[in-house]
């Protein structure tokens, strides 16, 4: 598969993909693995596999290709399934950590918030009883 | 205007609000000003302007509403930023505490992300080796 910038264009890839693959690759690329794992970091590989593995014929493509999709969305499921697990650890890390900070921050600006929700109080009835009233009289017309 | 039950379901009104209005008016109501202004504070009239008024109406209340929610912004801006000022030494506190624990957590999952997509970017190239050109 060799891979260009207009052929990038053709496929309404994002401009930043583009700039950098024209950057990376000037006079285009021959896909590898190599070459994949080399800018695996750089460019939007769950883009590609869904706008790039189809060639330009779409339909023939991807009647063609339909096992080799479903192949990548097989071999790629547990890959995700790996990182999300070893995500959750240091995500539940984090919002332990994050959980009295916050708790402490909530219980310093109650009273702030509560005198501040208390002045607007009438503010913001005096302003809900205007724009009733005027949904009254327009209606009133009709 | 005469609003129902049936109105406001025919315009695909929230559950809560028909309800309420089910409650408040089960004979459906004929709508004034004395009517909405003692229901200021239970029904959503920025709604009720939206999907109710026919197209003139809705015109005419949105230019008038629009001097009214300027009015209430004035008013408010104030106090809010009063609130501001008050809460700004805490919520600094806050974002400083955050910032470590979440840097900590960004620095944690660096590697995991990029050990995924190196092996989503070597499954993508060796899927595109088998196509040729």
């Amino acid at each position: 598969m060799f891979v260009t910038v207009e052929l990038l264009k053709s496929h309404d890839a994002c401009q930043d993909q583009v700039d950098l693959f024209a950057t990376t690759f000037p006079d285009g690329v021959c896909v590898t693995e190599a070459v994949c794992l080399a800018v695996a970091d750089k460019f939007d590989f769950a883009w590609a596999a869904e706008n790039l593995l189809p060639p330009e014929a779409r339909a023939e493509y991807r009647a063609k290709h339909a096992p080799i999709r479903a192949e990548y969305k097989a071999k790629s499921a547990p890959i995700w399934a790996e990182y999300q697990a070893k995500h959750a650890v240091i995500w539940a890390e984090y919002e332990a950590k994050r959980a009295p900070i916050r708790a402490e921050y909530e219980a310093k600006d109650a009273p702030i918030l509560a005198e501040y929700l208390a002045k607007r109080a009438p503010i913001r009835a005096e302003y809900e009883a205007k724009r009733a009233a005027l949904f009254g009289r327009i209606a009133e017309t009709i | 205007m005469f609003i129902t039950v049936e109105i406001l379901r025919s315009h695909k009104a929230c559950q809560d609000q028909v309800d309420l209005f089910a409650a408040t008016f089960p004979d459906g109501v004929q709508v004034t000003e004395a009517v909405c202004l003692a229901a200021a504070d239970k029904f959503d009239f920025r709604w009720a302007a939206e999907n109710l008024l026919p197209p003139e109406a809705r015109a005419e209340y949105q230019a008038k509403h629009a001097s009214i929610l300027g009015e209430y912004r004035a008013k408010r801006a104030p106090i809010w930023a009063e609130y501001r000022a008050s809460n700004a030494a805490i919520w600094d506190a806050y974002g400083t505490k955050h910032a470590a624990i979440w840097a900590e957590c960004k620095a944690k999952s660096a590697p995991i992300l990029a050990e995924y997509e190196a092996k989503r970017a070597a499954l993508f190239g060796r899927i595109a080796e088998t196509l040729g050109d």
